[in-house]
C-alpha cells in the first residue's frame, strides 16, 4: 500500500513518458505554395531602401542584450560549464544617429527577448543548458498579424517546458513540437509562423542535440574554424521551412512544416568551443569568414567579453544589412535564383553566443 | 524565548500528489492550464488575467453540475461543507505550519478550506538536531516519507464556510491565519469551492512558512489544545476523531450537555435495568461520565423507551452522521438505533472525507448494514464516498473489506470521485456486490489501469457513469457501452488512453440511443464521422461538451447536423473549436430553441450578428462565453450585458 502512495509522488519526479506526437491535425493540412516572408519583405532590386513594412510597433530601441546565465546557473560537478550571452537589433533600428539617441524607458512593448520579429531564450534544467532563436515570418503582417507574438510565445513555450523538465535532452526537435503544441493549446487563436532553431547542451556529456527548422542557425567554431554548422531548409528562395498557425477561413495555401521535419544533429563538445546561434539576419549579411574573424576578437570567457563580441558581430551584421552596394551572401543566393540583387538585406538580427568553458 | 530562535523556512511547492481536476491536457508534455503549474515559484503574480502558465481547474460557478442528481442524504451536517476540488500539493521540508500564501492571479476567492497531512516520519524524528538554527543543511531530495496507517491524519488548518464574493478584480497573495497545530506536515490539501465565482480561478503558486521545531510557546499553547487526536492514547480514535468535528462546531449538540440531559431525565423515570456492556464503557471515555455513570446503570434507556420506535428513528435522522454514530455511546437504546442499518439509506461521507481512516470505515461498515452482524434486507441506497482516503489515510484492501462486508445488493448510487485509494482490486470487488448500481461515478480515479476498467461492463443497469481523468481505453468504455443499454449522462472526458473517440461515438450512437448528456472534453481524436454518427441515431441529447476537441471541423458539417438533430439540446461547449462560424450559430439559433447554454471560446469567425439571433431565437440562454473570440472586444461584451440583463456573458482576458 505504501508503495502505491510511494508511486504516485514518484511519478512527478521520473523522466517523461516517450512522446505522444503531434496530433493528426498535421496530416490534414497540406504542403505546399506558400505565403511566406517572400511575399511582403522580399527584395526589390535596387530599392532595399523602401521596403514595404506596415509595423504595429513603434520604432524600437537600438540594442539591448538580453540575461544571461552564468551567474544564475548552480555550480555542479559537470566537466564543462556553458557562458552565453545574447543581443540583437530590430530591423527598424537603422544606424542612423537618431534611432541611437531613443532611451529604451521611452518605448513601450520593451520586451529583452524580442528584436523585432525575432525571439529567443535562455534556459537550464539540471545538466542541460537550453537555447533557442526563431524568427517571425513577416509575411503575415499582411493579414494584419504581429509576426513577433508567435515567435515569441513559442519561445516562451520552449522555455517553461524547459523549466518545469518537460523535455529529453537527446530531442530537441521534441522541445519544438511541444513547444509548437502549447501554442494550439491556447485559449486565446493564434496566427502566425516561425522558423526556430532549438540548442540543447548536456553538460554530463559535453555533447550539443539541436533541431533547426527553416534558415535561422548555428555554428560551431574551434580553433578559428567552423567545425559543424546548422544546414539551412528552404522551399524554395525566401521561403524557409517554418511552423505555422493558419486562419481558419482562409483560403490560400500556406507552408506547413512540422517540428519533425527539423534538421536535427548531434555534436560533441571540446573545451573553448563557441556557439554562435543566429536567425538570418546575421547569416544573410555576413559570410562566416567575417563572423570567424569577429569571434577571434575574443578575449576570454568571460561573460562581460563574450556579451561584447556578440554585440559586435550583431551591430557588424546591422551596418552590412543597410549596404546598399555590399555583395551579402543574401545578394548571392538571390542571383543564383536568378535574380539581380545587390546589397545587405536588413533584417531583424539576433546573435546568441556561447561558449564552452572548463571552469 | 530561546536566544537562537529557529528561523522560519520558506518554500513553494515541489510537486503534486493528487488533484480532482484540471482544465489542462493529461499529457505530461503539456503545461498549459495544467495543476501542477502550481509547482514552483510565481511566474504570473503580479499580473492579472487568465494565462496558460496558471493551475486553472475544470469548473466555476453552477453552470456544471446540471447532470448531477441531487443527493438524497437529508441529514443535517454539522459543518457546512462546499469544496468542489482540490489539490495535494507536496513541500520539499516538513515544517510546523505558520503560515501559507496562496498566489491566485485570475478571480481570487475560491479557497475554502486548507488541511495538513501530518504523518510520523520514520526518517525525520529528530529534526534540527545537528543545526543550531533548526535548518537542515540537506534541502533538496529527501526521500519521500513512507506513510505508517494510523499514524497519518489530516488536520484542519483554515477553513472559510462562507467564501466572498465580488472580490477586486487583482491578483493577490492570500494567508489566512491558520489554526495552530503541534505536528509537522509537508503536505497540504487546498480545498476550493467555485460556485460563487464568475468565471475560471486560477493559481500560480503556493508557498508554505513554518518552523523546523516546534517553539515552547507554541507548545504551550497546544497543551491546552486537547482536541487533537493522538493514536497511540485514545481507545476509540474513530470516535474521538468524528467528536472532534463537532466540538469545533458550536451549532451541533455537546456532547456534555447530552449527558446532562440525560441525568435529568433519568431521575424521573422507571426503566428496566440492563447494565452496560464493558465496550460501551470504554467507549465514551473521552467524555466525563463517572458520575451519572450508577444512575445509568439503573435507568439505562431513559425517557427514550417510552417513545415509539418510529418516532425515536425519525428523531435520529435529524443528527449529523458524527452525533448520530456518537449517540450509540448512551445507552442500550441509543446503541440499537445508531446500528439499526434502516437508519442508513443514503449515506453522504464526503464533508467527513478527512476523519475517515480505517478504524472509522470500520465502525462505519458495521453500521451499514454488516451481513455477519446484521443479516436482513439490504437497505443503503446511495453511498458518496468522493475523496475518501485522500492522503493514503485508509489501505485499499480496507476498503475492499468494506465492499465485502457491506451489503450493496440495493444501493443504486455510488459516488467514488477522487478516491485515492480505489484500486483494481476493490473496483473487482465492487463489481460483483453492487448489481444494481444506476450512478456510479469514479472521475480521477487514477490507481485503475484499463483492464480493470472493463470490468465495468459486469455492470448492467448504469444510467449515469462518470469516467473523467481516468485510463479507460477503447475496449474498456466499447464494452460498458454494450453491456448499459440505459446509459443517459456520460463522462469521457479527458480519458487520454481512449485513442479513438469516432469509434466509441458510433458504438454508443447503436447501443445508447437514450444518451441525454455526453462530455468527451479534451477527445483529441474526435472527428465528424463520430459525431455525425451521435447526432443521427440519438436525438434526446441535451448536453455536449466538445471543448477543445481540436479535430472537429465545422466545414465537414458536422456541428450543422447536430444543430439539425438535437431539438432538445440545452447546452452545447464547443469550446476552443477555432472553425464555429455564423453559420453554425444560426443554425443553432434556427433548430436549438432550447438552448440554454453555449461556449464558443476563442473562435474568430463569430460576429455579434449571429449571437444577437441566437439571444432573440432561444428564450432560455442564460450563458455564453464568448471569451477570445475575435468580434466581441470588451465593448460590444458590455452592451450585449446590457441589453440582456438575463444572460451571463463570459469574457475572458489575457493582458
Amino acid at each position: 500500500m505504501s508503495v502505491n502512495f510511494h508511486s504516485k509522488l514518484g511519478r512527478l519526479f521520473t523522466t517523461l513518458q516517450p512522446p505522444v506526437f503531434l496530433s493528426r491535425m498535421f496530416s490534414v493540412m497540406n504542403y505546399g505554395r506558400v505565403v511566406a516572408r517572400a511575399l511582403v519583405n522580399s527584395v526589390c532590386p535596387g530599392d532595399l531602401e523602401h521596403i514595404p513594412i506596415v509595423s504595429v510597433f513603434p520604432r524600437r530601441a537600438l540594442q539591448r542584450e538580453i540575461h544571461s546565465s552564468p551567474t544564475t546557473a548552480p555550480a555542479q560537478p559537470f566537466p564543462c560549464r556553458i557562458v552565453s550571452a545574447a543581443c540583437g537589433f530590430s530591423k527598424l533600428d537603422s544606424p542612423s544617429k537618431n534611432s541611437r539617441r531613443v532611451p529604451p524607458a521611452a518605448v513601450p512593448h520593451l520586451d529583452k527577448r524580442v528584436f523585432g520579429d525575432d525571439a529567443c531564450f535562455i534556459s537550464y534544467h539540471k545538466a542541460s543548458e537550453i537555447w533557442g532563436v526563431a524568427d517571425g515570418v513577416g509575411g503575415w503582417r499582411a493579414y494584419g498579424v504581429d509576426p513577433s507574438l508567435f515567435s515569441k510565445k513559442l519561445m516562451d513555450a520552449c522555455e517553461m517546458l524547459v523549466k518545469t523538465g518537460r523535455f529529453l535532452p537527446e530531442q530537441p526537435a521534441d522541445l519544438l513540437a511541444s513547444g509548437y503544441q502549447e501554442l494550439l493549446e491556447d485559449k486565446k487563436p493564434l496566427v502566425g509562423s516561425s522558423t526556430a532553431c532549438i540548442m540543447i547542451v548536456d553538460k554530463s556529456k559535453q555533447t550539443m542535440h539541436t533541431a533547426n527548422l527553416g534558415d535561422s542557425g548555428f555554428r560551431v567554431v574551434r580553433k578559428g574554424e567552423v567545425v559543424h554548422r546548422s544546414i539551412e531548409q528552404q522551399h524554395f528562395f525566401n521561403t524557409p521551412y517554418q511552423l505555422s498557425i493558419t486562419p481558419e477561413d482562409s483560403r490560400a495555401e500556406m507552408v506547413h512544416d512540422r517540428a519533425e521535419d527539423s534538421d536535427t544533429a548531434t555534436f560533441d563538445l571540446q573545451l573553448g568551443d563557441l556557439i554562435l546561434t543566429a536567425t538570418d539576419g546575421l547569416f544573410d549579411n555576413m559570410p562566416d569568414s567575417e563572423i570567424l574573424k569577429k569571434l577571434s576578437e575574443l578575449k576570454d570567457n568571460k561573460y562581460e567579453s563574450i556579451k561584447q563580441t556578440a554585440w559586435s558581430i550583431a551591430e557588424h551584421a546591422r551596418d552590412l544589412s543597410f549596404d546598399p552596394d555590399y555583395l551579402s551572401p543574401f545578394a548571392k543566393q538571390a542571383r543564383r535564383s536568378g535574380m539581380n540583387v545587390i546589397g545587405g538585406k536588413p533584417d531583424d538580427i539576433t546573435v546568441l553566443l556561447s561558449m564552452v568553458t572548463g571552469d | 524565548m530561546r536566544p537562537n530562535q529557529p528561523k522560519y523556512i520558506k518554500q513553494y511547492a515541489v510537486g503534486i500528489i493528487d488533484f480532482s481536476s484540471q482544465y489542462g491536457g493529461e499529457s505530461q508534455r503539456s503545461f498549459s492550464y495544467s495543476v501542477s503549474n502550481i509547482i514552483g515559484e510565481p511566474k504570473i503574480f503580479p499580473k492579472y488575467g487568465d494565462f496558460t502558465q496558471a493551475a486553472v481547474m475544470r469548473t466555476y460557478g453552477g453552470w456544471w453540475d446540471h447532470t448531477q442528481p441531487a443527493l438524497r442524504d437529508t441529514r443535517p451536517r454539522s459543518l457546512k461543507f462546499q469544496s468542489q476540488d482540490y489539490i495535494d500539493v507536496v513541500f520539499d521540508k516538513a515544517v510546523y505550519p505558520w503560515s501559507i500564501a496562496i498566489y491566485e492571479t485570475y478571480n481570487p476567492g475560491a479557497l475554502v478550506r486548507i488541511l495538513a497531512l501530518c504523518q510520523e516520519f520514520p526518517n525525520q524524528k529528530t529534526p534540527g538536531n545537528d543545526n543550531q538554527d533548526g535548518v537542515d543543511p540537506d534541502i533538496c531530495g529527501k526521500a519521500v516519507p513512507i506513510p505508517v496507517y494510523g499514524f497519518t491524519s489530516w488536520e484542519v488548518l483554515w477553513e472559510n464556510t462562507n467564501p466572498q464574493q465580488n472580490l477586486p478584480r487583482e491578483a493577490r497573495m492570500f494567508a489566512p491565519i491558520l489554526r495552530e497545530i503541534n505536528k509537522r506536515s509537508r503536505i497540504i490539501r487546498l480545498e476550493f469551492s467555485h460556485s460563487h465565482l464568475d468565471y475560471y480561478t486560477e493559481l500560480d503558486a503556493v508557498e508554505l512558512t513554518g518552523l523546523p521545531t516546534p517553539m515552547e510557546f507554541r507548545q504551550k499553547a497546544m497543551s491546552q489544545r486537547t482536541l487533537s487526536y493522538n493514536a497511540s492514547s485514545s481507545v476509540d480514535p474513530p470516535l474521538e476523531e468524528l467528536q472532534l468535528l463537532s466540538i469545533a462546531r458550536s451549532d451541533s449538540i455537546a456532547p456534555s450537555s447530552s449527558t446532562e440531559d440525560l441525568a435529568y431525565l433519568e431521575s424521573k423515570v422507571d426503566y428496566k435495568s440492563t447494565s452496560v456492556d464493558g465496550p460501551e464503557t470504554q467507549v465514551s471515555s473521552g467524555i466525563d461520565v463517572s458520575e451519572t455513570q450508577l444512575e445509568t446503570n439503573l435507568y439505562p434507556d431513559g425517557y427514550f423507551s417510552l417513545l415509539p420506535p418510529e418516532i425515536l428513528s425519525k428523531i435520529f435522522n435529524y443528527l449529523p452522521f458524527p452525533d448520530f454514530c456518537r449517540a450509540a455511546r448512551v445507552c442500550h437504546l441509543f446503541k440499537e438505533h445508531s446500528y439499526n442499518p434502516n437508519q442508513l439509506v443514503h449515506l453522504d461521507l464526503q464533508p467527513y472525507w478527512h476523519m475517515i481512516n480505517e478504524r472509522a470505515l470500520e465502525s462505519i461498515q458495521v453500521r451499514c448494514g454488516d451481513e455477519e452482524i446484521n443479516p436482513g434486507p439490504p437497505v443503503l441506497k446511495t453511498l458518496n464516498m468522493k475523496w475518501l482516503g485522500g492522503g493514503d489515510i485508509i489501505a485499499p484492501l480496507q476498503l475492499d473489506l468494506f465492499f465485502h462486508s457491506c451489503n450493496f445488493k440495493s444501493l443504486s448510487f455510488l459516488d467514488l470521485g477522487s478516491s485515492f485509494c480505489l484500486t483494481d482490486h476493490v473496483l473487482a470487488t465492487l463489481t460483483r456486490v453492487a448489481p444494481m448500481l444506476q450512478y456510479l461515478n469514479i472521475e480521477s480515479c487514477d490507481k485503475l489501469t484499463p483492464q480493470a476498467l472493463r470490468m465495468l461492463h459486469k455492470m448492467q443497469n448504469l444510467q449515469t457513469l462518470n469516467l473523467y481523468r481516468t485510463k479507460v481505453d477503447d475496449a474498456g468504455i466499447i464494452c460498458i457501452i454494450h453491456a448499459n443499454p440505459e446509459l443517459r449522462h456520460l463522462n469521457i472526458g479527458s480519458c487520454p488512453m481512449i485513442t479513438d473517440y469516432d469509434r466509441v461515438l458510433q458504438e454508443l450512437s447503436i447501443h445508447c440511443k437514450q444518451i441525454r448528456s455526453l462530455d468527451t472534453w479534451r477527445a483529441k481524436s474526435l472527428t465528424s464521422i463520430g459525431l455525425n454518427a451521435l447526432t443521427s441515431n440519438c436525438k434526446c441529447l441535451e448536453q455536449l461538451d466538445l471543448g477543445w476537441c481540436g479535430t472537429l471541423q465545422s466545414s465537414s458539417g458536422c456541428f450543422a447536423s447536430l444543430a439539425r438533430n438535437s431539438p432538445n439540446l440545452k447546452k452545447l461547449f464547443v469550446t476552443a473549436n477555432r472553425t464555429i462560424s455564423d453559420n453554425e450559430i444560426n443554425l443553432l439559433a434556427k433548430h436549438c430553441r432550447k438552448l440554454r447554454q453555449l461556449d464558443i471560446l476563442g473562435t474568430r469567425l463569430v460576429t455579434r450578428l449571429a449571437i444577437e439571433n441566437l439571444i432573440y431565437k432561444c428564450p432560455d440562454l442564460h450563458f455564453i462565453d464568448l471569451s477570445f473570440c475575435y468580434a466581441f472586444p470588451e465593448e460590444i461584451v458590455n452592451s450585449l450585458r446590457q441589453n440582456h440583463p438575463q444572460i451571463a456573458i463570459k469574457r475572458s482576458f489575457q493582458e
